[in-house]
Formats: structure tokens, C-alpha cells, sequence
């Protein structure tokens, strides 16, 4: 059973079905769980560079380290190897946050799957959630989120080696059969993550707490809603195409030093990328509706 | 039957041309003609059942020295690998290059019957205990000036594949390389000679080379030299292929009824890639590697087999048939020594290729003395490996996900095993590592550096000049300093022979900033001038100035932003390029670039895949 502040909030105002640009619309209209995605992993993203990068400050009075950067060149691997650098403190402390990535990494996995809970009800509900709302539709659907999450990496892994192992193994006596095999793995993951992805939608919309009756039902809702749902899939594969060679053909005309003009394109990369996931999921949330 | 015929035909043919034992030869060589020594006639079958060759020689070895033989020494390689207990196996740890002796598939070579052409019967006693090196007294010396004939029944089975020569493909391919009884060189009044070493490879004579292969029919057969277009049939289901080779120190052949074959005019040579048809993508990418750098090497040292080797052609082995890969013969060689997952970013087939073609400009016309001197010929050709990635790939051996890693600095890892070791040295004085080192990396680092110190047109004038200059012949490793004296400068032969070639030198060249003094430091022995560039304000303004390589301290007071010996890495032996340079501080805005392209990578990292 639904709790009572996000009770009220889920029903719909109206029986009329809400047109699903009006829900592709709510990524952006309803801001805060962009603001929120963002956030989670930019400032302990930032905070780790920062400090994992003291570890190598004193390696930039090498200009050769630079050139070698510039160029994208791992020729100078073994002269770095055996440099006799004296990092002092800066070593430890960069030491430390390079072992912090991983469990930090996790942590914000955790935190990411509370805070889809939220955002996907946020776009469910005709109104944006109350804070307080938020919090309790992160709570609730953590559970079945995280046991998806679970399902879907471990069968992607599965999938994944399925795939590789075979093609491996034919590559050189059958190559084009090896790509085949890639290609077909390709598909098949894809498929699979987007069954993932529409589960989560479908149960955080029709409540639904149990993760198998959860693909159960969005195996139906992928059947029935086929059209809709390649057309926002294929759109956002499709924009996030485009951004990501944007992205790369800007960046690596900028110089290493022009550190500021590649952050800021960095960051708006991340954050119109992000965009778009967001903007698929209220759509998916709308199919289900 | 007519392989016997035409058999009959080869052998009249070679004996009314070489006369009997001993017979004269011309005391002056036109100019035109080139001095062979080491001439062949070989009839022989392969059983692909069995693994074995029976074959028929007649071979001639021209004396043109000026000193009698006395007898002659034939080299039996596959002896090596008849058990596990060889010298060859004991050096190698029973393989090579990753591939395993299989001491149920041995190889071996037996000489059943040896007569001079005359017919008097010679016997031959083995020189090492393996029977790789065996002699056979004469009756009469060969004086001067004159040549012997020799008429060898010979057996040898061929080992499953893992060194160069062998079957695979449960016996559908066969590769034939040292197969026959050879001779040794006769020079400087003694046998040049050796037991078969792990590390070495091969030195010969150069002759002519009549051979008839008799296979099952319907294999595709490919050899050195030239194929006969007419394929002679036979009454017992075999075929009979006749190939002629002139001016060439070896010949080797290949066969399996799967090949298939792609062609193309390479500068006027035609060049065969024989292939299975599922390695139809590897061999198309050797065939556009080889058409990519024939004609860099053709202007860079000469042409082709001085123009005498109308065909070229690359043998891409089979998948199990790695052991066989990456192996240089004259006028063919093979590929595929690395087999497996090979994408196109990962360029081990043109690595692979390259060098194999440039074999045959070193040590296949410029004959080294791969036992003794393996830098000669390994060394230069991975030189000019270099020299073709560069050309070709932007010197990128790995060029994936918009990183890459260069040919050269895969050397340099290499060469920092063992910096020090002298390149002068011969093949078995050198562990497998070692070997790699003064054999491949240390000279075409060398090499390069001498290279990017002269400049192109300097070098190329070296090459060239040594090309010309001991095509068709034997030079030693003072034949190839006379040369960079006279072409690139005593001062430059100085320090590459006597500090790298001869010397253990080696360099390192660092700036040193200590309390602000900005000091220039050589570390190891080799002293190769150089430049220094220095830099005030602007990257654009800064000013080069000569280093002739000795210690310097900068003008006390003299501040600069950044300092940097050899700003353009000359010299690639060094054995730290990063320690090259200093800046006076920090460079925090490289540095945030660095901090700000690490978040990115963060964020992706914390979000794994979720964020498309």
C-alpha cells in the first residue's frame, strides 16, 4: 500500500490519459532530481581528482609529461615508471584518495538507486513531490530497485560472457562468425538492459515490490507499447550520439592547459548527457501510465 | 615419368655448366654477373603422411677464395630438433617464441648417400653431437678458382610446427625451410659453421637454386624464386611444381591444399600472398603493408634484389601454425608468428610484415653473418621497421581509444632491460632476453639516434651506400663503420661503434634544478651532442642552444621558465626521456587540466553505465 503523502500525490488529477510528451516534459520541468544526479557524483568526483591529483603535481615540472598527454602517447610509460619523483605528503594523500574511488563508488551507486525511487514517482505524480515525498518514494522502492540493479548487471555479465568467450574462441578460424556473435551479444544486452530499465518504471508506477512480477510486467508493457518505447530509445541513443562525438571533437582540440573551457565543456556534457537519461525515464513512466 | 625427366634435364643442365670435379671458373667476374658459390639441383617428394622429404641434390660450391678446401661442411638443422636433449632444445627450453617442441613430432635430416659428381664415394662424420654440422673429406682439395660437385641422396621429416619449419593442420600445411643438406661458407681459409644455436639463425653462400617438389596433386605450392607455370601431373596422383631461384642464399617452400592467393604489382615486382581462406582479412592486411613499404625501401636502400627478384611472396601460416610465423627467406616471407584476436588498432600483422620485408634487403641481399654479428641483420632491418611504421602508421604499433603507443617505444622498453650490453656480440653468447636486446632494440634505438642526429638526407646516403656497396655479399661489422665514417663522419662512427657497438656505454641526460642553479647532467658513458632549448617567457621565444654533452651549469642568475636537453627525443636511447626536461615550478594549469579530465572520468566511473 501506497504511503499517505505520496497516495495523494500519485493519483491522477484527471482520467484523461496525459500525453506522453507532457511527461518528457517533466525532466525538465521538475529539475530536482537532475540537480540532485548531478550533484551526487560531481562533488565527490571533484573532491577525489583534487586530491588523487596532488599525488602528481610534482610530475608537471616535466614538460615531457605534458607533450606525451597532448599527444594521447603511452611511449613515456617506462621513463615515468622509473622517475625519481619525491611527492612528500602530496604522494600519501593521492595514495589515499585512490583508494577511496572504489568504496566511494559504491556508495554513490547505493544513494542512486534511493534516488531513483524518487525521481521516477516525481514524474509519475501529476504535481512534483514534496520533498518530504521524495524522500519517502526513494525509501520505498529501494529494495526492488537494488534487487534489479543486482539482476540486470549479473545477467549483462552473463550475457557478456556468453558473447566474448564464443567469439574469442572462433576469432581466428571464423572471424566474421566471431563479429556476428559480438553483434548478436550487442543486441541482446541492449534488449535486456532496456527490460531492466522498464521494470524499474513499472515498479515504482503500479507499485509493484516484487522484481520478477516487476519484468513480468514490463516484459507485457515492452510488447504492447513497442512503437513508443524504440522511439524514445532509439532518440536518446540517438542525441546521446551526436553529444558524445560533439564532446570528444571539442575536447581533444583543447589544449591540456585550457583547463577552464574543458571543464565547462566537460560539465555541460555531463549534465545535457544526464539530461537525457532523465528525459527517457519520464517517458517510460508515461508508456506505463 | 616425367618428373624424372625433367630431373634428368636439371641435372645435365647444371653439370655441363659447372664441368666436373674440380673444375675452373673464371678468375674475374663480369660486371654484370654476380659471384655465385652455392648452387643447387634438388629433386625432391614431400609425404604428407609421413611428414618426410626424400630428395636428390646436386650441389656445387665454387672456391673464390684464395685458399684450397680441403673438405665440406653441410649443414643438417632440423637435426635439432630430433629429441629433446639437442643443444638447440636444451638452450631454448624446448621452444620458441611461445611454441612447444612436440617430442612426439620430431624432426631430423639424414644424409643416405654422398658421392662427388664423378661419382666417388665420400663418407661425412658429424662435427657436433646433435648432427646438425657434419663433413665430408675430399680426395682433392677445390683449389682456387675452381668448383666441386656433390650428389647427396638425402631424407628429412619435418617436426609439427614451433620453429620456422614444420607441418600443421594435421599435416594439410606444410612450411620447408632448412630442409636440405647446405653448405657451410668457406672464408678466410676455414668453414664459417656452426652447431645449430637456439638464438641463431642462418648465413649462406648465394647460388642458383633448380628445385622440383613432387606433392599430392592439388596442392598449391609456393617457393622461393620463380614457379614454372606448368605444373607437371603425375601417374601416382602427384604433382611436380619447378621453381628457379638465382642469386639467393637460401630457398624454402610452402604447400597445403587450402591456400588461396591474392596478387598485386608492387614497383614492378609481383607480389603473392598465399593464405587459408579464413585468414583472407590477415592477408590482405601483410599485402597492403608490403605494398606500403616495398616502395619506401626500394628508395630508401635500392631495389628490390638489385632488380635480379621479379616476385615476392608472403606466406600467412595457419593458425596453429604460429611457430612458423615472422620468419625472413629470400624472396618470401612468413606471417603470422602472433595468430589470434588481431584488431585493426593493434597493428602486429604490419609490425610483423614490415620487418620480414625488410629482410630482404638485410641479410637476404646484404648477407650478414646472423650467427655471429645478429645485430647486423636484425638491427638494421628492425631499423628499418621503424623507419616504415614511422612512414606508414605514425611509428604506432597500438592505436586504440585515441591512445597510442609506438613501435620504437615498445623497443625502448625492451632496450632498458639490458642497456648496456655491447650489440657486438654473436647469437649464443646472449640469453633469449639479452639477444632481443643487442640483436633488435639497442641497434634500431641506435640506429634511429644516429638517424635524428645526421637528419634524413645524411642517413639515407649511409644506407644506400651500404646497400650498394655489399649487396651480394658478406660485410662485417667494420665494413658498416668504413661506411658511416666515410658517408656521416669519423666523429659520428666514433661514438656509435666504439660506445654501443663495441662499449657498454650508455646515456641519460637530466636537468637538475637545486636551489636555483639549473644544471645539465650526462649520466653513463655515450656522449652524443645534442641541443638545449630554453625557455624565458613565451614557448614560441624560446632559444636553442648547442650541448655538446659534457656537464654545464646555466649563467648563475639566469633563471628560466623551463629547461629541456634534446627537446625533440634525438636521442632515443636515453634512458629516461621525462628527466630531459624541467620546469622551473609546477605547471598548475596543465595540472588542473589533468584534475578536471580525472573528474570526467570519475563521474563516469561513479556512474557506470547509467548516465546514456
Amino acid at each position: 500500500m501506497v504511503d499517505d503523502v505520496l497516495a495523494v500525490q500519485l493519483i491522477p488529477e484527471s482520467p484523461s490519459p496525459v500525453p506522453l510528451r507532457d511527461y518528457l516534459r517533466r525532466a525538465v520541468q521538475r529539475p530536482r532530481a537532475w540537480a540532485l544526479a548531478y550533484l551526487l557524483t560531481t562533488i565527490p568526483a571533484l573532491a577525489l581528482a583534487l586530491l588523487t591529483g596532488l599525488a602528481i603535481l610534482p610530475l608537471t615540472r616535466y614538460p615531457a609529461l605534458r607533450y606525451a598527454l597532448e599527444a594521447r602517447s603511452l611511449d613515456l610509460l617506462t621513463d615515468l615508471a622509473s622517475l625519481d619523483v619525491q611527492g612528500g605528503g602530496f604522494a600519501v594523500v593521492g595514495m589515499i584518495a585512490l583508494l577511496l574511488v572504489l568504496p566511494v563508488a559504491i556508495v554513490i551507486k547505493l544513494v542512486w538507486v534511493w534516488l531513483e525511487g524518487g525521481t521516477l514517482a516525481d514524474y509519475a505524480a501529476p504535481t512534483t513531490l514534496s520533498w518530504h515525498a521524495f524522500r519517502q518514494a526513494g525509501r520505498r522502492w529501494f529494495a526492488v530497485l537494488l534487487v534489479l540493479n543486482l539482476i540486470g548487471t549479473a545477467m549483462l555479465l552473463v550475457i557478456g560472457g556468453a558473447t566474448l568467450l564464443p567469439a574469442l574462441l572462433v576469432y581466428t578460424r571464423f572471424p566474421t562468425l566471431a563479429w556476428g556473435i559480438g553483434a548478436v551479444g550487442l543486441v541482446v544486452a541492449g534488449l535486456w538492459a532496456t527490460w531492466i530499465e522498464m521494470a524499474r518504471a513499472v515498479a515504482v508506477v503500479y507499485d509493484e515490490r516484487h522484481a520478477l512480477h516487476a519484468l513480468k510486467r514490463a516484459a507485457h508493457t515492452l510488447v504492447r507499447q513497442w512503437r513508443p518505447l524504440f522511439l524514445l530509445i532509439g532518440g536518446s541513443l540517438l542525441l546521446f550520439g551526436v553529444l558524445f562525438l560533439l564532446h570528444r571533437w571539442s575536447i581533444r582540440r583543447l589544449p591540456l592547459d585550457w583547463w577552464l573551457p574543458t571543464l565547462a565543456i566537460q560539465q555541460v556534457y555531463t549534465m545535457l548527457r544526464l539530461g537525457i537519461r532523465l528525459t527517457r525515464q519520464a517517458g517510460q513512466v508515461g508508456v506505463c501510465r | 615419368m616425367k618428373i624424372h625427366r625433367l630431373m634428368l634435364a636439371l641435372l645435365c643442365c647444371v653439370g655441363s655448366l659447372m664441368g666436373q670435379t674440380p673444375v675452373s671458373v673464371p678468375a674475374m667476374v663480369p660486371a654484370d654477373t654476380l659471384p655465385d658459390v652455392a648452387s643447387y639441383v634438388i629433386a625432391a617428394t614431400y609425404d604428407p603422411a609421413t611428414h618426410t622429404i626424400t630428395g636428390q641434390q646436386t650441389a656445387t660450391y665454387v672456391n673464390r677464395t684464395s685458399v684450397a678446401i680441403p673438405t665440406l661442411v653441410f649443414h643438417l638443422y632440423l637435426n635439432a630438433f630430433r629429441s629433446t636433449e639437442t643443444l638447440w632444445m636444451r638452450e631454448s627450453g624446448l621452444g620458441l617464441r611461445g611454441y612447444a617442441y612436440d617430442p612426439h613430432a620430431p624432426g631430423w635430416m639424414r644424409i643416405e648417400q654422398i658421392t662427388l659428381d664423378d661419382g666417388t664415394p665420400l663418407t661425412v662424420k658429424s662435427l657436433d653431437d646433435d648432427e646438425t654440422l657434419v663433413e665430408a673429406a675430399l680426395p682433392q682439395s677445390v683449389a682456387p678458382g675452381t668448383a666441386v660437385t656433390v650428389r647427396i641422396t638425402f631424407t628429412a621429416q619435418l617436426p609439427k610446427v614451433f620453429a620456422r619449419v614444420g607441418w600443421a593442420d594435421n599435416g594439410n600445411f606444410v612450411f620447408a625451410g632448412q630442409w636440405f643438406p647446405k653448405f657451410g661458407v668457406w672464408e678466410n681459409g676455414a668453414w664459417n659453421a656452426y652447431p645449430f644455436h637456439a638464438n641463431s639463425e642462418f648465413y649462406a653462400d648465394f647460388g642458383r637454386y633448380d628445385v622440383a617438389l613432387t606433392l599430392p596433386q592439388g596442392w598449391g605450392v609456393a617457393a622461393t624464386g620463380t614457379a614454372d607455370a606448368a605444373v607437371t601431373v603425375n601417374a601416382d596422383g602427384t604433382a611436380t611444381h619447378t621453381f628457379v631461384a638465382e642469386h639467393v642464399i637460401d630457398f624454402a617452400w610452402t604447400a597445403s591444399p587450402a591456400f588461396r592467393e591474392l596478387t598485386r604489382s608492387v614497383d614492378g615486382v609481383a607480389v603473392h600472398v598465399v593464405y587459408y581462406p579464413r585468414q583472407r582479412a590477415m592477408a590482405r592486411r601483410a599485402l597492403e603493408a608490403t605494398a606500403g613499404a616495398l616502395p619506401l625501401y626500394n628508395a630508401w636502400f635500392g631495389p628490390y634484389g638489385k632488380g635480379h627478384y621479379p616476385r615476392l611472396t608472403v606466406v600467412i601460416v595457419p593458425p596453429d601454425a604460429g611457430g612458423a610465423g615472422g620468419m625472413e627467406y629470400p624472396t618470401l616471407f612468413t606471417v603470422g608468428a602472433m595468430g589470434g584476436f588481431m584488431p585493426a588498432c593493434l597493428r602486429m600483422i604490419e609490425v610483423e610484415t614490415v620487418h620480414e620485408l625488410g629482410h630482404q634487403w638485410f641479410q637476404s641481399v646484404v648477407a650478414t653473418n646472423e650467427a655471429e654479428e645478429p645485430w647486423l641483420d636484425e638491427g638494421f632491418t628492425d631499423y628499418t621497421t621503424v623507419r616504415a611504421m614511422n612512414a606508414l602508421y605514425n611509428g604506432a604499433l597500438f592505436d586504440c581509444g585515441g591512445w597510442n603507443f609506438s613501435y620504437l617505444a615498445m623497443h625502448r622498453m625492451e632496450y632498458m632491460m639490458s642497456p648496456d650490453t655491447p650489440m657486438a656480440g654473436a647469437a649464443w653468447d646472449y640469453d633469449f632476453m639479452r639477444y632481443g636486446v643487442v640483436a633488435y632494440s639497442k641497434p634500431a634505438l641506435s640506429l634511429t639516434t644516429v638517424e635524428r642526429t645526421v637528419g634524413e638526407t645524411a642517413m639515407r646516403r649511409f644506407l644506400s651506400t651500404y646497400f650498394d656497396r655489399y649487396a651480394f655479399a658478406h660485410p662485417h661489422a667494420e665494413d658498416v663503420r668504413a661506411v658511416m665514417t666515410e658517408t656521416l663522419g669519423a666523429e659520428v662512427a666514433g661514438w656509435f661503434f666504439d660506445t654501443l657497438v663495441y662499449g657498454d656505454g650508455t646515456v641519460d641526460a637530466q636537468v637538475v634544478i637545486q636551489d636555483g642553479e639549473v644544471t645539465l647532467e650526462r649520466r653513463g658513458e655515450a656522449c652524443i651532442p645534442t641541443t638545449v632549448r630554453v625557455t624565458h617567457g613565451r614557448q614560441e621565444d624560446a632559444e636553442t642552444i648547442p650541448w655538446p654533452c659534457e656537464q654545464a651549469t646555466l649563467t648563475p642568475g639566469d633563471s628560466p621558465r623551463s629547461v629541456e636537453i634534446d627537446p625533440d627525443h634525438a636521442i632515443v636511447l636515453d634512458q629516461n626521456l621525462i628527466n630531459n626536461g624541467r620546469n622551473r615550478a609546477p605547471d598548475l594549469a596543465t595540472w588542473l587540466g589533468i584534475v578536471v579530465r580525472w573528474t570526467r572520468a570519475l563521474q563516469d566511473f561513479f556512474w557506470g553505465g547509467a548516465t546514456w
